[in-house]
């Protein structure tokens, strides 16, 4: 890749989430650099979306820092018990740079596909509306979907309405992207539209954490994968090893199970 | 024609028929509600507001007058703020050290009544709506950092109105014609005129009738505007 500092960008220490009485992440660590693409691999409820929700604080961790290019998360210590988040500014800025692409798009219905993607670069970043409107139409373009900007949300199929999603992510410019099995939600006809644009970023060098179900995708293009288990990591390391020569049960079996 | 004339007499129009002073009776039902239906939005957007927060100061004020508004008979609730309003007013006057004898104006009085009953009725119509919009599209928004009032202007209160015109056009009916409670305070609406009038030309029937028609143009014309406020709010959604 670029200029390949293999210094941490990206790092999770000692994360971890209850809901309640149920602990979920039970101390989960991982770093990434820039223009890495990590794959979270895993069984249905071993934590991957919360994962993810933890790190642009969908979720609000009980314990553990993350750690985005430098900048701490903006969470109050460890104390007697409930984290906040201490500077709602700092959250709305760090959430600005971590993009998230959710298994089922959440468009914002009472808005065009084109409003979709300059929502965030009119009212978070504020850039006028006419050059919002310049970088959503080129990024639509890219994604295929120039044609529908008019259109609302359920006028198009799921495929459409999931690059539409990706075009929104990225018209932030952010720094990492977040994907929740993007392509779960998918009739098997459209998994391979938003495959093929995930590809795309992954080759532009862009820095991404997938959730995916898709192993053949998981092993091609990232760099290193990450097989969750109860809440446990219990293997990570370069895809050609997890995939190919898993050391622990659970992973094999869970390999077995969806290979 | 002539037998229809002379049955239809009572209604016509200028010396000696009622029927400016029906239409005039129907504006004033017009001018109530509106009234009343604005004032009970502010009102039910605010409780629901309360509602919703995470403060439980907040909160159970909120639950318990929805409770009790919702609880009670409306006519009793408007007989009391008729009634109450006056001695509230004059209570209130003299104990600060000015003369009694105030009086609140019936309309203002009719207003009152209405709109703090239907304010409760409106706030868990906005309740259920603030909660009927998909959590997913509120996480979106907040994922690409809009901040907490961005995310309620932006999103979600745009399509709450989706969700709570429905209710709302039922609740408009229901105001339209509990105005007409406000006869016993002597308020020249709709009712109150076609009350009198038929007492006066001895044919009830006939006023009721007319009255009853001049209520079904009201709200049938009501309800063409609620389709297409709805269809509105519906804009891109399936099926609209
Ligand atoms: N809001 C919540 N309240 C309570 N429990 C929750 C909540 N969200 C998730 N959980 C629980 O946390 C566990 C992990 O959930 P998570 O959604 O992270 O799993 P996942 O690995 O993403 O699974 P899937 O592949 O099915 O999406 C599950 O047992 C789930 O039931
Ligand atoms: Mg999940």
């Amino acid at each position: 890749m670029l200029d390949n500092t293999s210094s941490a960008y990206l790092t999770v220490d000692g994360l971890h989430k209850s809901y309640g009485a149920l602990e979920v992440i039970k101390g989960v660590s991982f770093s990434g650099t820039e223009h890495e693409v990590i794959s979270l691999i895993g069984a249905s409820g071993s934590g991957k979306s919360t994962i993810l929700r933890c790190i642009n604080l969908l979720e609000i961790p009980n314990r553990g820092e993350i750690t985005i290019d430098g900048v701490r998360l903006p969470l109050s210590d460890v104390g007697t018990g409930d984290r906040k988040v201490t500077d709602q500014k700092a959250l709305s800025a760090i959430r600005a740079r971590l993009g998230m692409v959710f298994q089922g798009f959440n468009l914002w219905a009472h808005m065009t596909i084109l409003e979709n993607v300059i929502e965030g670069p009119v009212h978070v970043l504020g850039l006028s509306k006419a050059e919002a409107r310049g970088r959503a139409e080129a990024l639509l373009e890219r994604v295929g979907i120039a044609d529908k900007r008019n259109n609302y949300p359920t006028q198009l199929s799921g495929g459409q309405q999931q690059r539409v999603a990706i075009a929104r992510t990225l018209a932030m410019d952010p720094k990492v992207l977040l994907f929740d099995e993007p392509t779960s939600a998918l009739d098997p006809e459209m998994v391979g539209e938003v495959l093929n644009v995930m590809h795309d970023l992954a080759d532009d060098g862009r820095t991404m954490i997938v959730v995916t179900h898709e192993m053949g995708f998981a092993r091609e293009v990232s760099n290193k994968a990450i097989f969750l288990h109860q809440g446990r990591i219990s293997e990570q390391g370069p895809p050609d090893e997890v995939f190919g020569n898993p050391q622990s049960a659970e992973c094999q079996q869970f390999l077995a199970k969806v290979l | 024609m002539e037998q229809i004339n002379t049955v239809l007499g009572p209604l016509s129009f200028g010396q000696g028929g009622w029927g400016d002073d029906l239409l005039n009776g129907a504006l004033l039902t017009l001018q109530l509600a509106l009234c009343a239906m604005l004032a009970g939005l502010v009102m039910g957007l605010g409780l629901a507001g309360m509602k919703l927060s995470r403060t439980r100061m907040l909160r159970w004020p909120a639950a318990a007058y929805t409770l009790f508004m919702r609880g009670v008979p409306e006519f009793l609730i408007l007989l009391f703020v008729f009634f109450g309003s006056d001695s509230l007013i004059n209570a209130v006057a003299t104990s600060l050290g000015f003369q009694g004898g105030y009086e609140v104006p019936k309309f203002m009085a009719a207003v009152a009544g209405l709109s703090i009953i239907f304010a409760a009725y409106a706030c868990e119509i906005f309740r259920g709506a603030y909660l009927a919009v998909p959590s997913g599209q509120i996480e979106a928004g907040q994922a690409i950092g809009l901040s907490r009032s961005q995310v309620f202007f932006r999103i979600r209160f745009p399509q709450l109105w989706r969700f709570a015109i429905p209710g709302l056009g039922n609740l408009w009916m229901v105001v339209l014609k509990d105005t007409s409670l406000a006869a016993v305070i002597a308020l020249n609406e709709l009712l109150r005129i076609a009350k009198l009038g038929g007492e006066t030309e001895q044919s009830p029937l006939l006023f009721f009738v007319a009255a009853g028609a001049l209520y079904l143009m009201m709200t049938s014309l009501s309800d063409v505007v609620r389709s297409a406020l709805e269809r509105r709010a519906r804009r891109g959604m399936a099926g609209a």
